[in-house]
């Protein structure tokens, strides 16, 4: 388990993390988003021990990472920026990590390797943007480490590629209990592969929530009457956002469908329609409930 | 898990500094032994090569400058990742403590340096080795060694704590630069300062302060300033332990930053904007304080104005190329006030600490003991690149006690400091004695005192009386002692029968040799039952000079060889002089008579003394041949003549440098005549040169009885060229002849 406890992080009279607070689960992919300066991959980098928290702690399965050679054995970082050794290929990177990682699966990086379709003779700095961070991936995912930390990693690769990598981190977690943790700006990306989302602003966390449970606590409705009608019509029901056209109202709706369905069916509508969100919509009507307005968060 | 070394990173950076590490490794050899190939091709090309001793510095000079170089390089591509946050970032999330990175790294650097220095030492020392020509002690392979690791270690410890302050390679540099010199800088300038405004003081004498306590330094600066101190760096044990204690101390600073440095610096020049504004401070420091000690000295302020001027532009041109942006620059000249505050700061310091100087006259009660020190190497008043003799390097491990000489350091040290109020003092006319003050309370104080002429004892009449001082300054160098000889390999012959004689001479005849050698330039002095005018005069003496390690530190030390004191010792020298030169010029004669020489020249002349030639002194006999293609192509003959010889020897006084048509007249009146440019042909000329040689007897003789004459010349065939010189007696029936017949064929 990852546990951060208040902390913050500074450069200069810059607040990049502010008595930032998490705990990732073992086993969870954990998303992390927020635009450019948020904290992201200040985040990342203190969990990595990269950064040193400036007060609080950050703790890898109890340990603190800073400077802790036993905490980093189980990790590995695929950073934005991408660095790989001078003058290496493929195979004297994996050969480095070998060398670092105990489990590295040799087979694994081959398999992947021809997936991929890139040359692990070649020099990696004769590789495109996108085919270097998809050698950092395959890296990264033949080292098999318990924690896995990818800093907007997916933002470069191509749809094919993404769903490849996707599957097997979902792979990976499923068999051997791995815990990722991805940062991304961008929710589509993350949708489908993470099971807890946080979104960070301005250095500190201002939503937090498992992905199932946010998929489900919200739902659109539309419906529409005969009769004239507003909002105060649905007294009693908890909606966070109505907008109404001619007959046809729809409404976002914070419940549990169960109880809200049968409650307006029993008004007599002419229609009533159950609309799924998108995490992105759930995220702008959550965010606007707590009183930001999402393209000042995520933009 | 190794918290300290990791091998698989270990290999990763040797693998990183292959390209760099053998190009220092290539350039480091053939800096090393261009000197031993150089003297092996030498050595083979002219078998008449005279014995070449190679100093401790000499030894792999070249290599000095790599030696800067080596560590700067290797370090600034190991510690590399630092400077940009892709790598900062992948190097500091591996599973490694930031120790092990440290040491690692360091260690594959230390295995280059290793490599570098260690290979082209052996060698260089190897190829001397074998070389019959060359003589160079192993023990300079031993020195070398240990001081060029230690030097390697110290600036490695440098730029490490310049690499883990900040983020960019330049700035990493600079920091490295201003840890390693910047103190000793200072120092060296306000001890410079400090001398010149008050000679007292010595720099050369100021312990620790000195540029001789720390390589780097003495490296660089030291062997610019003061070339004989370089050289005994690399015998000088406790600037070698100071800067292995100075690196050690880098290191360990290094590391303790290493571990606390926040990531983030990387790609800034500095962690924070303070920290910036300082190292620009420091670095453009020197340029102010340096403005600052030639104003104190020259007591001119515009030095100081101009050097500010120079200062703050590179203070600003540095400043820029750090941030990059000329607002952020600008904020930076805040530096500048804190610069010139400094320098006054630095005046300050260097005036009261040259007041201290002044005021500093000793209380004869307070002085324990004195000690000479060898003013040949004295900073102001000696000689650069002068190496001690071996009873200077005796004396100053002795010290004195006597009430006169506590007086006499007294009064000379209050003389002196009034002539400097006064700003009378002469320091290159004046005769001073630099000397160790030892005080009772077991301080002491090196000081560069001038003499009062009005003060009859001087500091020798006192220290005469002392036996010690008698039996220092009589001693010579044991065999132990003696690495090597001027030139020749015959001196060591000559030196054994040195030694057997010196021994048996007289106290008094060892004193006379002491002040009359040539590392003494001391006042005549009378002494036991020699008159002064025989003291003057002691005959006719040749010289040899030794040169070894004595006490940790070289030292070359001449001895004349009286012929009155020591006969025996001036007839060998005299007999394997002339040997040896004889062997020379009989090759010469072999190779021109013999027809040998392909391309080059031959100069031969002969200089008699007291040789009359029809009431004229014949001055020199001078043949000069080109060769060209094995024929002659060109021929000088040439002898002088003076008429009117005063006093029998004497030639008149201007004589024997002028061209002259035989119409010129000396300066007192004499006329010199000149038969010159006779035309030979090649067979005249080859008939000449032997009538020439035949006028002379080749022989060695102990004593000669009649007239004598000093051949010498040169032979020079393409290759590589062959001198001679030496005294044979003249056949005078033959040289008359000789004279008479190149007299008629010029009339023609």
């Amino acid at each position: 388990m990852i546990k951060v406890t208040n902390a913050s992080k500074h450069f200069g009279k810059f607040e990049a993390l502010k008595n930032m607070n998490a705990e990732i689960a073992e086993g969870s992919i954990y998303g992390l988003i927020g635009s450019n300066g948020a904290g992201k991959s200040t985040f990342l980098r203190m969990i990595t021990g990269i950064y040193q928290a400036e007060g609080g702690s950050v703790e890898i399965d109890g340990e603190n990472v800073w400077n802790n050679p036993k905490a980093k054995e189980k990790f590995l970082y695929v950073p934005d920026e991408l660095f790989f050794l001078p003058g290496a290929n493929m195979d004297r990177m994996a050969k480095l990590y070998k060398d670092y990682y105990k489990n590295f699966d040799e087979e694994r990086y081959h398999v992947l390797t021809e997936r991929f379709g890139l040359n692990p003779k070649a020099n990696i700095s004769t590789f495109s943007k996108g085919m270097k961070r998809q050698a950092a991936t395959i890296l990264a995912l033949s080292s098999k480490p318990q924690y896995l930390f990818f800093d907007e990693t997916f933002d470069g690769l191509d749809p094919v590629m993404r769903r490849l990598v996707k599957d097997e981190i979902i792979e990976d977690v499923k068999k051997r209990n791995i815990t990722v943790v991805i940062t991304s700006h961008s929710l589509r990306e993350l949708e489908d592969v993470c099971n807890q989302l946080t979104l960070l602003h301005k250095g500190g966390v201002i939503f937090e929530s498992d992905v199932a449970d946010l998929k489900t606590s919200l739902f659109k409705i539309q419906v529409a009457f005969n009769e004239e009608y507003d909002e105060t019509k649905f007294e009693g029901i908890d909606i966070l956002n109505f907008v109404k056209k001619g007959r046809v109202a729809n409404f976002i709706v914070r419940g549990s469908k169960e109880d809200v369905v049968p409650k307006i069916e029993a008004m007599n509508p002419i229609l009533v329609d159950v609309l799924h969100l998108s995490l992105e919509e759930v995220f702008v009507y959550e965010m606007e409930a707590l009183g930001y307005a999402f393209k000042d968060v995520l933009m | 898990m190794s918290y300290i070394f990791d091998r698989h990173l270990y290999k990763e950076g040797m693998r990183q500094t292959k390209s760099i590490g053998f190009t220092m490794f290539a350039l480091s050899l053939v800096s090393a032994i261009v000197m031993p190939v150089y003297y092996l091709y030498a050595a083979k090309k002219n078998h008449d090569m005279s014995v070449v001793y190679i100093s401790g510095t000499g030894f792999a000079g070249g290599l000095r400058l790599f030696a800067f170089l080596i560590p700067l390089f290797l370090l600034a591509k190991l510690f590399g990742f630092l400077y940009k946050r892709g790598s900062s970032d992948f190097y500091h999330a591996l599973p490694y403590k930031r120790q092990c990175i440290y040491f690692t790294n360091l260690l594959v650097a230390c295995t280059w340096y290793v490599i570098c220095i260690i290979v082209p030492l052996f060698s260089a020392t190897l190829l001397f080795k074998i070389n019959t020509k060359v003589r160079c002690p192993w023990s300079y392979l031993g020195s070398n060694l240990l001081v060029y690791m230690v030097l390697e270690l110290f600036l490695s410890g440098a730029y490490l704590i310049g690499a883990s302050i900040v983020g960019r390679s330049k700035v990493a540099f600079e920091v490295g630069i201003i840890v390693a010199f910047l103190p000793r800088v200072l120092m060296f300038l306000a001890v410079i300062c400090v001398n010149g405004v008050v000679p007292l003081i010595d720099s050369n004498y100021v312990s620790y302060l000195s540029t001789k306590y720390n390589l780097a330094m003495e490296l660089s600066v030291g062997a610019m300033v003061d070339y004989a101190g370089y050289r005994s760096s690399f015998t000088f044990a406790p600037g070698i332990i100071i800067t292995l204690i100075e690196a050690v101390i880098y290191i360990v600073l290094g590391l303790i930053l290493f571990t606390k440095r926040k990531s983030e610096v990387a790609e800034n020049a500095a962690p924070n904007f303070k920290a910036l504004i300082i190292i620009q401070v420091l670095l453009v420091l020197v340029i102010f304080i340096f403005g600052m000690a030639n104003t104190i000295v020259e007591e001119d302020s515009t030095i100081f104005i101009s050097a500010a001027c120079f200062g703050t532009i590179v203070y600003f041109i540095s400043s820029y190329i750090s941030l990059r942006k000329l607002k952020e620059t600008v904020k930076t000249l805040i530096g500048i006030p804190l610069l010139i505050a400094l320098s006054f700061v630095f005046y300050f310091v260097v005036t009261m600490a040259g007041e201290h100087v002044l005021n500093d006259v000793p209380d004869a009660d307070s002085i324990e003991s004195i000690t000479i020190l060898d003013n040949n190497t004295s900073f102001l008043t000696g000689f650069m690149g002068s190496t001690k003799s071996y009873s200077a390097i005796a004396l100053e491990n002795e010290s004195f006690s006597d009430p006169k000489l506590s007086s006499l350091v007294v009064k000379n040290y209050d003389y002196t400091a009034t002539l400097i109020r006064e700003k009378r003092l002469e320091t290159y006319s004046s005769e001073n004695e630099l000397i160790r003050i030892n005080y009772k309370n077991g301080k002491s104080a090196v000081r560069c005192i001038y003499i009062d002429p009005d003060i009859k004892e001087t500091f020798s009449d006192v220290l005469e009386t002392k036996e010690k001082y008698r039996e220092i300054v009589c001693s010579i160098p044991t065999d132990g002692e003696v690495e090597s000889f001027q030139n020749k390999e015959y001196n060591k012959e000559i030196w054994d029968c040195f030694c057997k004689e010196y021994e048996k001479l007289s106290e008094e005849k060892k004193l006379i040799m002491y002040y009359k050698s040539a590392d003494n330039y001391g006042p005549e002095y009378m002494w036991g039952d020699y008159s002064e005018e025989e003291q003057d005069d002691l005959g006719e003496y040749d010289t040899i000079s030794v040169r070894g390690l004595y006490m940790g530190q070289e030292y070359r030390s001449s001895y004349n060889i009286y012929k009155s004191f020591m006969p025996e010792t001036y007839r060998l020298s005299q007999k394997l002089s002339f040997l040896d030169n004889k062997e020379r010029f009989n090759r010469i004669n072999s190779k021109f008579t013999g027809r040998n020489i392909e391309n080059g020249d031959l100069y031969l002349e002969a200089m008699p003394q007291d040789f009359i030639y029809k009431g004229m002194i014949v001055e020199s006999i001078i043949f000069n041949v080109n060769i060209y293609d094995e024929e002659i192509s060109y021929v000088s003959f040439m002898i002088r003549l003076y008429e009117n010889p005063e006093e029998g020897n004497n030639k008149p006084d201007g004589a024997g440098s002028n061209e002259g048509t035989g119409d010129e007249e000396g300066d007192n009146g004499s006329k010199i005549v000149r038969t010159s440019d006779i035309q030979l042909d090649s067979e005249e000329a080859y008939e000449w040169y032997n009538q020439m040689i035949d006028c002379f007897n080749m022989e060695y003789q102990e004593n000669y009885t009649g007239t004598k004459s000093r051949i010498f010349g040169s032979c020079y065939d393409g290759d590589y060229s062959i001198n001679f010189s030496f005294d044979v007696a003249i056949k005078n029936d033959k040289l008359t002849s000789f004279i008479k017949m190149a007299e008629e064929r010029n009339k023609k």
